[in-house]
């Protein structure tokens, strides 16, 4: 299954819907959710997924319409937290796989862990440095007697 | 000789397999190791990628069910408080395993004698302690010697960086004047036996591209395949042992590469398919001599599974520790609550397993699910209180035998070969209930004696099945075990099982060290009896 699957209103309405999962951090220099290219991570690594969100998009589009007569991108940031915030309450799961991926693709984003100093490189051939640690600390636990039952 | 029949016919390439072979190799004999996946190649795992943790999760889940290669098979879950988790391919669970490496325990081996509960294993720690040693040398262990929680031994490579984090909980240990010490670990710490020291790759359990953990296609495999006589054949999947009138295994059925339905005869076969997949073999080899399945004339093939029910507990500390770092499964650990202590109201004991902190993936999602990383405004500042802060401590608890715990066959799923799937029936006991409940409390007064400012405790984990055990157990008694002492089935005396399955009680502890040693042993019985075995 491909993105084709969302409908013009559904990409512009998941795009907002994305600014408040992760919104831009301009104290910290962090991009919003909604500039992560989520889409093509969602097409490449999941998508059996994109039929699912559809019809949550469709449900929540409607829902908006229903209560505000307006569409989720003429609401502003506060309006559409809240309204997110109250379908949630009446439908705990709603929005948890959508927003469990975002979160997948956010902290693998270059851009995301150069900002918050995370190497974005894979592990591998590179490896990382870990500090040996203080084994004089194993002197209390050196003095202690056999602790296991002798059978 | 028959080209079509070989010596020892082992089936699986695992732990228990890749030991067992390299032990019997020197007889000289024919062997032949059928294994139903494929041999992995290092640049596939996924730390060779960007995106690591999503790849990790997928093609490298340690769930079959969710995994789903071609390679491996469902196993229907419904009835069971655990998920197993396993990998077909050379080098087995192994490939997906931390390397957390301690032995079982001297009284992990009379739990019906010291305890009243359980059963008795009729071999001791003396039997394996030569074994242990010898696989600690094939696999390449690191560790420290001096632990007063496990009779001496010494660790051919010094221990892995236990890093700042081994250090703080460390002294949280200290300051309750708890045990601890630095995990005994199947990852090499040194160059060692031709393979380059660990680099911190830190996702251990996805397969390690480096090959410095001691899975056993490295440490093992390539060394058993130079030796004469060793043939190892992939992507053939067993179907089932076939048996003659005199209760002898002839060999087996198998499906190849092509799907193919062949014939493979053998003097003596080797099952070591693990905790689950040994009695689906043994219950799909129904024959008009055993028709509740091969060697299952005590009924007790399939009963008395064991996990280890399993807790966690994430402390977050204020500052930075770079705990995300290092082999993920493996740092130090606790023995402080292994042994019986009635007075804490139950039988038996636990393992407190410090392990790494998780990767900015796992920070997030882990944290979203319960509410400690939401949306909005504050999402950053949540993320950045838990990543590199965290430690957590796992709750390895000693699972006893339950003649309700199964593995049956399910009578509709199969896999791809039509072959019937196991299907898993686990219950904790009010035993484990109350002994993962105390692990949870302590592991908590841990992480706080050592500083962290939240604590977050969950268990029963239900994704924690990596150890399978206790489905063929051994014991003298053929009315109430699958085989003897020497691994050898009580009904089929040239039928032996090498793999978790014979484990009569589980300890408190992962078990591949304990399953390899067991390997090693049996098959020098198989080597010092071989003329009568054949005969």
């Amino acid at each position: 299954m491909d993105i084709k699957k969302f409908n013009e209103d559904q990409i512009l309405d998941l795009n907002e819907i994305l600014k408040i999962i992760i919104p831009f951090d301009q104290k910290k220099g962090l991009p919003g959710a909604d500039e992560i290219k989520f889409l093509d991570f969602l097409e490449k690594f999941h998508p059996y997924f994109i039929e699912e969100i559809s019809k949550e998009l469709s449900t929540i589009h409607s829902a908006a319409e229903r209560k505000y007569s307006r569409k989720i991108i003429e609401l502003n940031e506060a309006e559409l937290f809240s309204f997110l915030s109250e379908l949630k309450s009446e439908n705990d799961s709603l929005l948890n796989d959508l927003t469990l991926l975002v979160y997948e693709c956010y902290y693998q984003h270059q851009s995301v862990l150069e900002i918050l100093n995370i190497n974005g490189r894979a592990p591998f051939p590179q490896g990382h440095e870990v500090v040996k640690g203080d084994y004089e600390l194993l002197g209390p636990v050196k003095k202690m007697k056999k602790i296991y039952k002798q059978v | 000789m028959d080209n079509n029949l070989v010596d020892i016919l082992v089936i699986g390439a695992g732990a228990s397999s890749a030991a067992a072979v390299s032990n019997l190799s020197s007889l000289g004999v024919n062997i032949l190791c059928l294994e139903q996946g494929d041999w992995m190649n290092t640049n596939e795992y996924p730390s060779n990628f960007k995106n690591w943790q999503t790849i990790r999760d997928q093609q490298f889940n340690q769930s079959p069910n969710i995994r789903k290669r071609e390679t491996d098979y469902p196993i229907n879950e419904e009835d069971s408080e655990i998920e197993v988790a396993n990998f077909n391919g050379v080098g087995g669970g192994t490939i997906l395993y931390s390397g957390h490496f301690p032995r079982m325990k001297p009284s992990d081996f009379s739990v019906k004698s010291l305890d009243g509960v359980g059963e008795d294993w009729p071999i001791s720690y003396t039997t394996l302690e030569p074994y242990f040693a010898q696989n600690d040398i094939n696999m390449g262990v690191s560790g420290l010697k001096g632990d007063p929680a496990i009779p001496e031994h010494e660790l051919p490579l010094p221990p892995i960086a236990m890093g700042r984090m081994g250090e703080v909980i460390g002294r949280g240990f200290n300051k309750l004047g708890w045990h601890w010490w630095p995990s005994d670990t199947a990852i090499i710490s040194e160059d060692y036996d031709g393979r380059a020291k660990c680099i911190n790759l830190s996702p251990c359990n996805s397969g390690c591209s480096q090959g410095a953990k001691s899975s056993v296609d490295v440490a093992y495999w390539h060394k058993n395949l130079r030796k004469r006589g060793v043939e190892l054949k992939t992507r053939c999947r067993v179907r089932e042992i076939l048996v003659d009138e005199k209760d002898r295994a002839k060999g087996v059925i198998y499906y190849d590469e092509n799907g193919v339905e062949c014939r493979q005869f053998a003097e003596i076969v080797i099952i070591a398919c693990n905790g689950i997949g040994t009695p689906r073999i043994l219950l799909n080899s129904k024959s008009k001599y055993f028709p509740d399945g091969l060697s299952n004339r005590s009924g007790m093939v399939g009963k008395n599974l064991m996990f280890h029910p399993w807790g966690r507990v994430e402390g977050t500390f204020e500052e930075m520790l770079d705990s995300h770092l290092g082999p993920q499964g493996s740092c130090v650990l606790s023995h402080e609550f292994y042994e019986t202590d009635q007075q804490r109201g139950f039988l038996r004991g636990y393992t407190l397993q410090v392990v790494r902190g998780q990767p900015p993936v796992n920070i997030a999602k882990w944290g979203y699910k319960r509410g400690a990383v939401p949306w909005g405004t504050q999402h950053h500042e949540s993320f950045q209180k838990y990543y590199g802060k965290q430690i957590q401590i796992e709750v390895c608890c000693e699972d006893l035998p339950e003649i309700s715990n199964t593995v049956t066959l399910d009578p509709n799923l199969k896999d791809c070969h039509g072959i019937p799937a196991p299907k898993i029936t686990y219950q904790l006991s009010d035993n484990s209930r109350k002994m993962l409940n105390h692990g949870l409390e302590q592991a908590r007064i841990a992480l706080e004696a050592a500083g962290a400012t939240e604590t977050y405790s969950h268990g029963q984990v239900r994704e924690s099945g990596w150890h399978n055990m206790g489905t063929a157990r051994m014991g003298l008694d053929p009315d109430n075990s699958v085989v003897n002492e020497w691994g050898q089935s009580h009904d089929v005396k040239n039928l032996f099982i090498i793999d978790g399955s014979v484990f009569v009680t589980s300890g408190a502890v992962n078990p591949t060290t304990t399953i390899q040693a067991l390997a090693l042993y049996i098959s020098d019985q198989i080597k010092n009896n071989i003329t009568t075995i054949i005969s």
